[in-house]
């Protein structure tokens, strides 16, 4: 079974957040919520790192797992979705993500927590496809137009890859194999750089 | 004298019921001290939204995504 999955390149990420604002725009996501961001390790020192971070769509999902009101589904393409109708604004799934990716808006006079928000792979919700009702809570469908998630869409460095897991992983290794060695997250060189 | 001794008698008993009493709260005390040995397994449960009904059919969809793919994430 075909599952996708995003992957991002290291060695090619810019930290030109662009796919950050692709995300927000294409979405309309709101104020104080971001879907996808830029996580730099060592910023600043020469050698720095930048991978775009967002919902992984975990093949186990740990956000699934410990939502109390099971309000979480894995569609056909592996993408993790969420009923924001059932969603109760817990935190629990915060908790549990080891990515960080659920969000929630501020309501109300008070800015009480809100109902969750994620990436959702540009698939939508649980409602009809296309549909403003989906488009309201979920953002746009581009699965449904047949379009892959636009962040990775129009990535100019194609360091964020986003597809059917294997061709992604193709890609990478392909990469991996010309830079003549692994990738230089791990190993002896990294951990005894000096 | 007799009612000294009677009085005595009486504190002594008090002290034995005292006695008996602490060590009566003490027992019921410990019936609380036991370790559920029971796991707690966290499994997803079962989903309980709507269903998402999509407009095209999971091979159809694929098939256009593998091709959008080969499109745009080609290497470079």
């Amino acid at each position: 079974m075909a599952r996708m999955k995003f992957l991002c390149d290291e060695e090619r990420c810019i930290e030109c957040n662009a796919c950050v604002t692709a995300c927000k725009n294409e979405h309309e996501v709101p104020w104080g919520v971001n879907r996808r961001r830029v996580v730099t390790m060592d910023d600043g020192v020469p050698g720095e790192k930048s991978i775009s971070v967002a919902c992984m769509h975990c093949t186990d999902a740990p956000c699934q797992a410990v939502c109390p009101v099971d309000c979480f589904y894995t569609t056909d393409d592996g993408v993790v979705l969420h009923d924001k109708d059932m969603c109760i604004g817990c935190g629990y799934c915060l908790y549990a993500c080891p990515f960080g990716a659920p969000q929630y808006p501020q309501e109300g006079a008070f800015g009480a927590r809100g109902k969750m928000d994620k990436c959702t792979f540009c698939a939508g919700g649980p409602e009809e496809d296309h549909s403003h009702a989906e488009l309201e809570k979920y953002g746009r469908n581009r699965l449904a137009e047949g379009k892959l998630p636009l962040c990775a869409e129009m990535c100019s460095t194609k360091s964020l890859l986003a597809g059917d897991g294997d061709m992604v992983s193709d890609i990478f290794r392909n990469r991996v194999i010309r830079r003549e060695g692994q990738a230089n997250t791990w190993g002896w060189n990294t951990a005894y750089q000096d | 004298m007799k009612a000294k001794q009677i009085h005595g008698a009486g504190i002594q008993l008090t002290k034995i019921n005292m006695k008996y009493f602490l060590l009566a709260i003490m027992l019921f005390g410990l019936t609380a001290c036991y370790e559920n040995t029971d796991v707690t397994l966290h499994q997803a449960g079962v989903y309980k939204g709507k269903v998402d009904i999509h407009t095209q059919t999971k091979e159809e969809r694929q098939a256009i995504l593998h091709k959008r793919f080969s499109q745009v994430q080609t290497d470079r």
